[in-house]
């Protein structure tokens, strides 16, 4: 090979390390440096050029023989690649997607596009996100952009767009877009799959909760407390709130005795462990909306003054209008024998561990246990209309007692011990939760009265709420809104696993990992290889 | 015969074992990647115990399994990277300068056999020396709470991916006679392959998603996250076979000059 041949390959090859070298400085191929990298190729197969004009055809020979070769295993990747095999080892399941937006994914028939718009160091875990929705339908494609390198596109939705923001947009069968866009709050699973679900639903959910009677608060209290270590703000809903926000559920406070009226626009109202009793102007109100074709959730609390704090007056207005519906509220609080505590049976606990029964406002996939710190019987009444069905939702986990509020009260109040009774004849299985339809004859089962009563409403405060409490509210949501669609996604919970290192533990680790380690495999390793040539 | 290679490959561990450049190699990798991991601990230590500093850096769990474990695994999984050329260099370009290729060429041994043996060498000294620092494991067990799957199939993802690197060296030990030239080359060849996806270009979405599908960088980064997926060990062993069927015919191109 003549000298400048050799010389111009060896520069060949300086450029092209000098391009990756300057790569790895600005952390991406710019033209410079792609570039070298494409001179240096070039300069550097001068080193075959001699060898190439001779032996041409053995050449061109091997060359299509490794093409073969090469395309064939290229097919086969190209193949995995299409029928994807993947196991998410980590153990918040972190790059997989919940059975529930696969299960809603598989049924997707409208092509929708996510352009999603973040930095460079976001770009690599949001493309994984993406990729596995893509990867589960077909119908949802989507592009990763950084809205500073390619503002032209980020202009297309608005002049404000910046990294973090994703849209997602409904096309039609030939990748046209038909103007629907939705923008997703955040670029995690949860409000990607409901930022889809919305695209696809045409109308709004709204909720009105009621006020006015003691409920929990939507918005954040001033008042908190400590509990298990963190601070939190007591009964109140604002958690609750978010997250139906973030599902893109409208989130209302109704004063009925202000309003008159149940307004026009609402979904379904919601009353959850008011402390005094509805009035009867308000009955009427409620009845008027429910009678209507309306949607209601009510989780009521025991009527006990002295547990849980707050006064409770007797809801008699509420009771006597969802015996209306076939649902009984009768004065009681159920109690089970507190099992853990050491000395025997006979103590009582109001903690209550929850069944949930077979019905798509239970349909909850969850692995944390419900249960209700405190909770009242919630019954069918025997002999209800013919337009309603009372269905059982919900159910104490295991046997537990009926006690009578005003009894419960008087213990609590003498600071007396709750004992079981001697005659358990209201022992059992007691029912805590129901779904009421009542449809009149030729009345479509989407335009029926829906009730959803639940006797318990503390486990859906900020300060306790938690996956299965928050996904069975919004599968009531679903049901009470005909929006079977809409998912509760459990959102990906990492757990904190800290690590502390003690002065003497990291000197340890230093002298162990930098230096005794190398220190003896090297110097090990060299006396071995010295005395094996000696010996030699 | 299957194991035709076998004497080759006994005379490489032979060559390897006795060959004291082979331990400096090793104690070099395992005090650097033993430095990759002090450094990551004394972080997470850090990332442990100041709020202030998490919020600065944008983490919102502290994670073990996320910023220890994976961490380790992508520093080793890079340092391979400049490793690997040293140890494959000399495998076949040392060979042909000493004149003892064409002894061995002269033996009743295919190409397939000379370089399947070679490979074979290489990769079980790499694989070794990555069970040198196996005890990592032992001490983020010892101090921390690693999730195991996820480290096992890093460990996984490290002998797959290395098997790629080695057979990459070892072609570019059979283009030249000069074992610099051939690190080199090696090294180019690994870090091309590696950064290929960063020459993603704002306009062309196919292009991008062809580097980024060649880009070993990409395929190496799921396995040390925990995501154990089929195609990037098909990615890696796809890379292995075409590497070593190049090595093949760069030695059936060598014997045409002859």
């Amino acid at each position: 090979m003549k000298t400048w041949m050799k010389r111009t390959a060896y520069i060949g090859f300086i450029l092209f390390l000098t391009g990756l070298i300057t790569t790895a400085f600005q952390g991406r191929f710019t033209e410079l440096s792609a570039g070298l990298c494409i001179a240096g190729l070039a300069a550097g197969s001068m080193l075959f050029v001699r060898r190439l004009s001779r032996n041409a055809g053995l050449y061109a020979n091997v060359m299509l023989y490794s093409l073969f070769f090469v395309l064939t295993l290229f097919t086969i990747f190209v193949i995995v690649q299409r029928h994807p095999v993947v196991f998410d080892a980590t153990k918040a399941k972190l790059y997989s997607i919940s059975p529930l937006t696969r299960n809603f994914l598989g049924r997707l028939s409208q092509p929708v596009h996510i352009t999603a718009f973040v930095t460079e160091a976001e770009k690599a875990s949001v493309s994984d996100l993406l990729r596995e929705y893509h990867r589960h339908s077909r119908q949802v494609t989507f592009d990763v952009f950084n809205p500073y390198r390619e503002v032209t596109r980020a202009q297309r939705f608005g002049p404000t767009v910046v990294p973090g923001d994703a849209f997602v947009e409904a096309l039609t069968t030939q990748s046209e877009t038909l103007g629907r866009v939705v923008k997703v709050n955040k670029l995690n699973e949860e409000e990607m799959t409901n930022a889809i679900v919305q695209l696809l639903r045409n109308e709004t959910i709204t909720l009105y909760f009621l006020s006015n009677h003691g409920e929990m608060s939507l918005e954040r209290n001033t008042a908190s407390a400590m509990i298990s270590g963190r601070r939190v703000t007591l009964d109140e809903l604002d958690v609750l709130k978010q997250q139906l926000e973030r599902n893109y559920i409208r989130v209302q406070p109704l004063n009925l005795a202000q309003r008159g009226r149940v307004p026009a626009d609402a979904s379904a109202i919601v009353c959850i462990a008011p402390q005094t009793d509805i009035t009867s102007s308000e009955r009427e109100a409620i009845s008027s909306y429910l009678d209507d074709g309306g949607r209601a959730i009510f989780m009521l609390n025991p009527e006990l003054q002295t547990v849980g704090g707050g006064s409770r007056m007797p809801l008699r207005n509420m009771a006597q209008m969802l015996e209306q519906y076939g649902v009984l509220l009768p004065p009681e609080m159920i109690v089970r024998e507190n099992t853990r505590q050491r000395g025997g049976s006979g103590a009582a606990t109001f903690n209550i561990p929850v069944a949930l029964l077979r019905h798509p406002v239970t349909d909850v996939e969850s692995g944390v246990p419900l249960i209700f710190t405190q909770a009242r019987p919630v019954l069918s009444s025997r002999n209800p209309d013919p337009s309603i069905r009372v269905e059982p939702i919900l159910t104490t986990a295991e046997s537990a007692w009926l006690l009578s509020v005003d009894d419960v009260a008087r213990a609590v109040l003498r600071g007396q011990k709750l004992s079981m009774p001697n005659d358990p004849k209201e022992q059992g299985i007691q029912q805590l939760g129901v779904a009421v339809t009542k449809r009149s004859a030729g009345q479509p089962d989407d335009k029926a009265t829906r009730i959803v009563v639940v006797g318990s409403g503390d486990f859906i405060a900020s300060s306790v709420i938690d996956q299965t409490s928050w996904m069975m509210f919004q599968r009531a949501v679903n049901w009470l809104s005909n929006a079977g669609d809409l998912v509760a996604i459990p959102a990906t919970k990492i757990e904190r696993t800290p690590m502390v290192l003690s002065p003497g533990q990291r000197q340890f680790l230093f002298l162990m990992l930098v230096i005794v380690a190398p220190a003896l495999v090297g110097f090990l390793g060299l006396g071995y290889s010295l005395a094996r040539r000696e010996l030699q | 015969m299957p194991f035709r290679f076998y004497p080759i490959f006994r005379r490489e561990m032979k060559s390897y074992l006795t060959s004291p450049s082979v331990y400096v190699a090793i104690a070099m990798y395992l005090f650097l990647s033993g430095i990759f991991f002090y450094g990551i601990l004394v972080n997470f230590t850090e990332m442990s115990t100041n709020a202030e500093y998490r919020r600065m850096a944008g983490v919102e769990t502290e994670n073990f399994t996320q910023h220890v474990v994976s961490q380790v695994f992508w520093a080793i999984n890079f340092l391979l990277l400049f490793l690997v050329p040293m140890i494959t260099m000399r495998l076949l370009a040392e060979e042909k300068k000493s004149g003892t290729f064409e002894l061995l060429k002269s033996l009743p041994f295919t190409d397939w056999n000379i370089v399947t043996a070679k490979f074979l060498a290489a990769y079980s000294l790499i694989a070794g020396m990555l069970l040198l620092s196996g005890y990592y494991v032992g001490i983020m067990a010892r101090f921390g709470s690693p999730e195991m799957p996820v480290v096992l199939v890093s460990v996984l993802g490290l002998l797959i991916s290395s098997a790629a690197y080695v057979s990459i060296g070892l072609f570019a030990s059979a283009l030249t006679e000069n074992q610099i030239v051939a690190a080199i080359v090696s090294f180019v060849l690994l870090f091309g392959l590696f950064l290929v996806g960063d020459l993603t270009t704002p306009a062309s979405g196919g292009i991008n998603r062809i580097l980024e599908t060649l880009s070993m960088r990409a395929h190496a980064d799921n396995f040390t996250k925990g995501l154990f997926r089929l195609e990037d060990v098909i990615y890696f062993l796809t890379i292995t076979t075409v590497f070593l069927f190049m090595t093949c015919r760069t030695l059936e191109i060598r014997r045409w000059r002859v």
